[in-house]
């Protein structure tokens, strides 16, 4: 275990106009850790998410990837840091094959030159079989590999979230964003996802994830945190987040244990 | 310069921009309604200014039957084209929907081809042919009238997106047709109105400025430029900010052809227009 | 091996063509079709793979065109006034590209590229002594390889399709590519894409300003070929003909470039009444491919290329007489 977290994020803010999205937080996510983070709709977590991974720019506040900053860095620019995403509705490339998603998803470590490419120099072809091989073995990690030839877009949304999981560990992140990758799965969807978490975080990718299905957060998070209107409500273990359940439900109206 | 050089390029300047108005007028509504761009809009404005050119100088019509007429058959183009290409192409990425647009131009040019040929018309003054004399210049009542029809035309427009059911119904389906259908709105025939509509307008701008400049088959490209200009620098969902666009790039086309030789003017607004979408994208005004 | 298998049957079709077209007065228009063709592989890479439309490239091939004229005219070796042509017009193309393709919408970039075809076509016709205004400038010299000047029809054919093949092969090459992947996800959607760390400006702006050089190549090869330029050559229209022939040829497959510009080149001349309806005829084409033929005339191939195993499996099915077979046969179409 690496001492130090890996994210920090350090009294964070975001305003759009008048509207206060985000207000004042700070958490930490440890290496190796799988934090998920829940409250009611419309409570600032997917705008958190938006923040960390650079698609939206804070209106004050830090955001540290290993002590790094990497607040103002765009979303390519967080991404190239080892930070990868995945969204509440599926964004795939849909004309793409499955496997050409994947080979997508290398990019950050797999740069392309222009000339290199438009002349095939060796070097280039040799990291054209990297990138297959890789991406393919990222599709049989997800149980994906009779699918790679197929378009992207084709695929039922169970398979598009796996694929989508597929590219984004491509990238060799040390940092995974999830947002709810469980919304629409169902049951038995929902437990090979909880599975193949288990399986990324033993390689030591580190998660944050946002969720509304309880019973994957209680099972597989090592510490939640309760946002609500953008501000932290409480964080801790899921024991000891569900021990005070009867408050949280009692503030938030949620009575689903 | 003199006095009367000024009034006559200022005069110039409104004319020519109250039409740049219009054309961005036409944009707009389109946009709004439907979040398509649509490259054929000059095409409109071309199509209302020869029209009303070969009714009038070709067959003799009266000049407001050929402006009605001329109006009438942008419209139809415009339901035409609504029905066999956008409508076809509703669910293509909007990649596809604006090249959509853009061979619709080209079959509107081809068509423009195949009636009037390569060749450059112009329409007589027909708001009055006694010049006016203001401040020492002679000025057309040609150029006022214009003035006034766009501000009529602006106002129109404002009190119709803000003030009526329609206009706000087609602003609600621009946002969110599927929740807007399910209020009772039809964003089919919301599309339609906006099309016919956009159409309508062009077709005006393009009879308003059939006397000023010589028009021919492939005069829809510069004006669906100007258009958009004037949308770029004014801001394309703000009607106070197309009005002003198309203003100040009359203006500024008026004063380029008043100092140099009128060839380099397209030279300039256009460099201009390229030089001010490189730098400030979302216009003076508005925002997106 | 099967990637290969285009630029072959390419490369004989080139060969052989000029056996029964060598005298014809078609040849030319052969000659044409490989210049255009250039352009219109240009267009593909950035309309076909990263899905910018770009309204205007007809002014780039006037940037080529007209600083080889404007040289070569003066002395300048064509080889050296070739890489200034390509060099300025690849320095303006970035210079429009690079603001352009940061922020803005596809709007945005098909009118501003529209605006930048009409601007250069303007400055051509007010260019006075240097551009020669609308009649532009006689005389551009022959094409001079190395102190070798090419002469007549056949030689430029070989020129020209040499050249035509090579960057056919190059942009093959970039579209099979992680480059070309990458372009197609950008196409598809930036936000991911961005999220897998590409920097979704800089891609795009690269190859805008890489299929620029193409038009440029395209412009200079036709100045030394038709031996003078002229604003109509490269007006809009005739961005219009280069965005049709990429359409109509099937974008996003850089054969489709070539295709296209042999239809559209070759075509008129079978059909003498299409003159003045061909910009008509054009719209409806590039309007009837964009709704329901997406892949152009490489997708008609393509099909046409499965016909016979469709055939086979439908034959294999009827003759069955036990659902048994059927289902068998049908399952074997499945592998």
């Amino acid at each position: 275990m690496i001492p130090g977290p890996l994210l920090q994020v350090d009294r964070l803010c975001k305003s759009f106009g008048g509207l206060t999205a985000v207000s004042d937080l700070s958490f930490e996510v440890g290496h190796g850790q799988i934090k998920a983070m829940i409250g009611p709709n419309g409570a600032g977590k997917t705008t958190i998410l938006n923040l960390i991974s650079g698609v939206l720019a804070p209106t004050s506040g830090d955001i540290l990837l290993q002590g790094r900053q990497i607040t103002g860095c765009g979303t390519d620019g967080v991404a190239g840091q080892g930070v990868g995403r995945t969204f509440q509705i599926v964004r795939l490339f849909r004309e793409l094959t499955a496997l050409e998603n994947v080979m997508v998803g290398c990019h950050p470590w797999a740069r392309a030159g222009l000339i290199a490419a438009a002349l095939r120099f060796p070097a280039a072809r040799r990291m054209e079989s990297r990138i297959a091989e890789e991406a393919g073995r990222w599709l049989e990690y997800v149980g994906l590999e009779s699918r790679a030839q197929e378009i992207a877009g084709n695929l039922p949304l169970g398979d598009q979230r796996l694929l989508e999981l597929a590219r984004s560990l491509a990238s060799r992140p040390s940092l995974l964003l999830l947002d709810e990758p469980a919304s629409g799965l169902n049951d038995a969807e929902r437990e090979r996802f909880g599975s193949l978490m288990d399986e990324v975080r033993k390689q030591g990718v580190t998660m944050l994830l946002v969720e509304h299905n309880m019973d994957l957060v209680m099972s597989i998070s090592d510490e939640i945190i309760v946002v609500n209107y953008g501000e932290k409500l409480a964080e801790g273990t899921p024991a000891h987040i569900r021990s005070q359940q009867e408050v949280i439900a009692a503030y938030l109206g949620d009575s689903r244990a | 310069m003199t006095t009367s050089q000024i009034v006559q390029i200022l005069f110039a300047g409104l004319t020519l921009g109250s039409v740049y108005a219009m054309v961005a007028f036409g944009l707009s509504l389109v946009y709004r309604a439907t979040s398509i761009l649509n490259v054929a809009q000059g095409e409109f404005s071309m199509v209302g200014g020869m029209t009303a050119i070969y009714l009038t100088v070709g067959i003799g019509l009266p000049i407001p039957v050929a402006v009605v007429a001329a109006v009438l058959f942008a419209a139809a183009l415009a339901l035409g084209m609504e029905r066999f290409a956008i409508r076809p192409a509703a669910h293509y990425p909007m990649l596809i929907v604006i090249m959509v647009t853009v061979a619709v131009s080209m079959i509107v040019q081809g068509l423009a081809l195949v009636l009037w040929g390569r060749d450059s018309f112009s329409l007589p003054a027909f708001l009055g042919e006694t010049p006016v004399s203001v401040f020492g210049a002679s000025i057309l009542p040609q150029a006022i009238g214009v003035l006034v029809i766009c501000i009529v035309v602006s106002l129109g427009f404002w009190a119709f997106f803000d003030r009526t059911m329609l206009g706000i119904a087609m602003r609600a389906s621009a946002e969110n047709p599927l929740a807007a259908s399910l209020v009772g709105i039809d964003p089919r025939r919301m599309t339609m109105l906006a099309f016919v509509l956009s159409a309508g307008v062009g077709a005006v701008a393009g009879v308003l400025i059939a006397p000023i400049v010589f028009m021919s088959f492939m005069s829809g490209i510069t004006i669906t430029v100007k258009g958009f200009v004037a949308a770029v620098v004014g801001g394309i969902n703000n009607n106070l900010g197309v009005v002003v666009g198309g203003l100040t790039l009359g203006l500024l086309e008026s004063l380029a052809a008043g100092l140099l030789p009128s060839l380099y003017k397209d030279v300039i607004t256009l460099g201009i227009l390229v030089v001010l979408l490189c730098l400030r994208p979302n216009g003076i005004l508005g925002a997106r | 091996m099967r990637r290969w298998l285009p630029l072959a049957i390419l490369g004989a079709i080139v060969a052989l063509v000029p056996l029964p077209l060598g005298e014809s007065y078609l040849f030319g228009f052969v000659v044409l079709v490989g210049i255009f063709a250039i352009a219109a592989i240009g267009v593909d890479l950035v309309l076909g793979y990263a899905g910018q439309i770009t309204l205007g490239h007809a002014g780039f091939m006037a940037i080529g065109a007209y600083t080889t004229a404007v040289l070569t005219v003066r002395g300048v070796p064509s080889l050296a006034a070739f890489i200034a042509a390509c060099v300025l017009t690849g320095v303006i193309a970035y210079l429009v590209g690079a603001p352009l393709m940061g922020v803005l919408t596809h709007f945005h970039v098909a009118i501003a590229t529209l605006a930048l075809g009409v601007l250069i076509y303007s400055f051509l016709l007010v260019g006075g002594d240097l551009t020669g205004g609308f009649t532009g400038i006689q005389g551009v010299p022959r094409l001079s390889l190395g102190g070798l000047e090419v002469n007549g029809d056949l030689g430029y054919y070989v020129v020209v399709w040499v050249v035509t093949l090579v960057l056919y092969v190059v942009a093959r090459n970039i579209g099979d590519s992680q480059v070309g992947r990458i372009l197609r996800a950008i196409e598809s959607d930036e936000l991911a894409a961005q999220t897998s760390g590409i920097s979704v400006a800089r891609y795009k702006v690269r190859v805008f300003v890489l299929s620029a050089v193409y038009a440029s190549i395209a412009g200079s090869l036709l100045a030394h070929y038709m031996r003078y330029v002229s604003p109509t050559q490269v007006d809009i229209l005739t961005s219009f003909d280069l965005v049709t022939m990429t359409i109509l040829g099937g974008k996003g497959t850089v054969l489709g470039g070539i295709l296209g510009a042999a239809f559209l080149k070759l075509l008129p001349q079978f059909t003498e009444f299409f003159k003045d309806y061909r910009v008509l005829v054009n719209g409806l084409i590039v309007l009837t491919v964009l709704l329901f033929f997406p892949r152009g005339i490489v997708g008609g191939i393509e099909l046409l290329a499965t016909l016979p195993r469709r055939a086979l499996s439908l034959l294999r099915r009827a003759g069955a007489r036990e659902p048994g077979a059927a289902v068998a046969g049908i399952v074997e179409e499945q592998e």
